[in-house]
C-alpha cells in the first residue's frame, strides 16, 4: 500500500531569475590547484573572472566555498599519497560535491590511462588551452552553476546513479529543495534530510550541497523563485 | 603472440613522434626567431630607461608578436593531432571557438611566407568569404598541412593558389599547384596512414606520409571533405613527372 497526501511541487516551476553570465564571472569562485603558478589568471581576471588559486589542497573540505574546480592532474593531491595524484583529487571531490563544476587541466590527454578519470570531470583542457577556449568553458561552467535548478539536477542524477537512493526518497528531496530554495531557508531542505534515514556520507554530501547553494543565494549570486 | 602488433604500433608511434619533433622544432625556429626580432625593437639603452618606439617600429613590434602567438598556437594544434591520433577519447570534451576558414587560410599563407620566398614560390589567396564557423583549435593545422605540402612541392618560380567561396550549405576552398603527378589509383591512398605517392618519392623531397593523413583526420573532425586531383603529365622537376594538382575542401556551413 502506498499512501501519500497532495502533490509535489514540480521542479519546472522552479522558475529563477535569469543571471547574465557577464556579471556572474565576477561572483562565482573559480579554483586552480595546480603545482604551477596558473599563468593564465591575470588575463582571466581581466575578463572578469573571480580566480582564486591553491598549490594543493590538504583536504577536500576546502574547495567547499568555489562551485568551480579547475584541478591539474600531475603535482597536485600530495597529501592523499596515491599514484594518481590530481586525478584523484577528481574523483573524490565529485564523490563529496557531485554537483561542481570540474575542469581537468592536463598535458596528458595523450595518455588514455587517465580516461577514467576525465570522464568524472565535465571537462579536460589541455595545458596550453587558448584564451578564446578558456571563456568558453568558464562561460559554460558558470551557466550551470549560476542556475540552483542546474545543481540539483546534477546532484540528482548523483544521487540516483552513484548514491543508488531509491526515487521516491530523491523525490522527497527535491520536493524540499523546491520548498526551501523559494522560501530562502536552507533549513526546509536540512530538516527533512535527516528524517529520510540516508547513509551518513550521503547525509554529509547533501548538508555540503545546501550548504554553498544558499551561501550563494543568500549572498546574491543565485536568485530563485517559484512562479506559482 | 601479439609481439608483431606491438612492433607496428611502436613503428607508427616513432613515426608520428619523428614528424611532430620536426614540426615543432621547426615552429619553434620561427618562435625564436620572430622574439629574437621583437627583443631587438624592444631593446632600451639601460635598465630603468624608458622605451620608444616609432610608429613603424611600433607596428613590426606588433607583427612580431602575432606571428609568434600564431605560430605558438600551430604547436598547440600539432600537440592536439598527437593526443587525438593516441587517445580519441579525449575528443569527446573539446570545445569549438569561433573562427574563420578564410583568416586560417591566410594566417597559414603567411606563416609559409619565407619558405615560400626562398623557393621562390607564390602563394595567392582570392575570395570573398570572411564567414565565421565553429571550428576546433586542431582546424589550425590543417591549413597549413595542406599549403605546405603544396609550396614543398611546388617547383621554383610557380604558384599556389587558394580561391575561398561560399555557397548556400558549404565554404569550399580549392587550392591549386604544380605537383608530382598522382596516379588515379595513387589519388584514393593519399590520406591514408603513411602513404607516399611514387613521383612524389622521386622529388627528394623529404616527407612521411602523415601530412594529408592528418589534414584528413582534421577535416573529418569538422565533417569538411577533404579530396584531391591531378592532372595530366606537364613537366618533369627534379627527376618526377609533374602535373596540376589540385585539393578542394568543402567545409559545411
Amino acid at each position: 500500500m502506498f499512501l501519500h497526501l497532495g502533490t509535489p511541487k514540480p521542479l519546472s516551476q522552479l522558475a529563477t531569475t535569469p543571471v547574465s553570465i557577464s556579471s556572474a564571472r565576477s561572483k562565482l569562485k573559480i579554483l586552480v590547484i595546480d603545482d604551477q603558478p596558473f599563468i593564465l589568471k591575470e588575463v582571466l581576471a581581466s575578463h572578469g573572472y573571480a580566480i582564486h588559486e591553491m598549490r594543493d589542497i590538504s583536504a577536500i573540505e576546502l574547495v567547499a566555498g568555489y562551485p568551480i574546480v579547475v584541478c591539474d592532474i600531475k603535482g597536485v593531491g600530495a597529501t592523499f599519497h596515491t599514484k594518481h595524484e590530481g586525478a584523484h583529487l577528481f574523483r573524490e571531490i565529485r564523490r563529496a560535491f557531485p554537483e561542481k563544476y570540474i575542469v581537468a587541466f592536463t598535458g596528458f590527454r595523450f595518455d588514455a590511462t587517465y580516461n577514467e578519470y576525465f570522464r568524472v570531470a565535465d571537462v579536460s583542457l589541455k595545458k596550453d588551452t587558448d584564451t578564446e577556449a578558456w571563456v568558453k568553458v568558464l562561460d559554460e561552467a558558470i551557466g550551470i552553476m549560476a542556475e540552483p535548478k542546474h545543481r540539483w539536477l546534477r546532484m540528482r542524477r548523483f544521487l540516483l546513479e552513484e548514491a543508488r537512493l531509491e526515487l521516491w526518497t530523491v523525490l522527497q528531496i527535491e520536493t524540499a529543495f523546491i520548498e526551501a530554495v523559494s522560501a530562502r531557508d536552507k533549513n526546509k531542505l536540512l530538516s527533512p534530510i535527516k528524517g529520510f534515514g540516508l547513509p551518513d556520507e550521503t547525509r554529509h554530501m547533501l548538508t555540503n550541497f545546501a550548504g554553498s547553494l544558499f551561501t550563494d543565494i543568500l549572498g546574491g549570486l543565485l536568485s530563485a523563485a517559484i512562479t506559482s | 603472440m601479439n609481439k608483431p602488433m606491438e612492433d607496428s604500433t611502436l613503428l607508427e608511434l616513432k613515426q608520428v613522434l619523428r614528424d611532430t619533433m620536426h614540426e615543432v622544432r621547426e615552429f619553434n625556429r620561427v618562435i625564436k626567431a620572430n622574439s629574437e626580432m621583437l627583443t631587438r625593437l624592444l631593446q632600451i639603452e639601460h635598465e630603468g630607461s624608458p622605451l620608444s618606439l616609432n610608429t613603424q617600429n611600433a607596428d613590426n613590434a606588433r607583427g612580431q608578436a602575432l606571428a609568434i602567438f600564431q605560430t605558438a598556437q600551430m604547436v598547440s594544434a600539432r600537440l592536439d593531432l598527437i593526443d587525438f591520433e593516441t587517445n580519441p577519447e579525449v575528443f569527446s570534451s573539446e570545445r569549438t571557438i569561433t573562427g574563420s576558414v578564410y583568416g586560417k587560410f591566410d594566417k597559414a599563407r603567411k606563416m609559409l611566407y619565407p619558405h615560400a620566398r626562398h623557393k621562390n614560390v607564390r602563394i595567392s589567396l582570392t575570395g570573398e568569404s570572411r564567414r565565421k564557423s565553429e571550428l576546433y583549435p586542431v582546424f589550425d593545422i590543417l591549413p597549413f598541412l595542406l599549403l605546405e605540402n603544396a609550396v614543398k612541392y611546388s617547383p621554383s618560380n610557380s604558384q599556389v593558389e587558394i580561391a575561398i567561396e561560399e555557397y548556400q550549405r558549404s565554404i569550399d576552398v580549392a587550392i591549386e599547384s604544380m605537383g608530382p603527378l598522382v596516379g588515379r589509383e595513387e589519388l584514393t591512398k593519399l590520406n591514408a596512414k603513411g602513404f607516399r605517392g611514387s613521383e612524389a618519392k622521386k622529388t627528394g623531397e623529404k616527407g612521411s606520409g602523415f601530412g594529408l593523413y592528418f589534414a584528413n583526420f582534421v577535416a573529418d573532425l569538422h565533417n569538411a571533405k577533404l579530396a584531391f586531383s591531378s592532372g595530366t603529365e606537364s613537366l618533369t622537376f627534379n627527376g618526377a613527372r609533374y602535373a596540376p594538382f589540385s585539393v578542394t575542401l568543402s567545409f559545411p556551413k
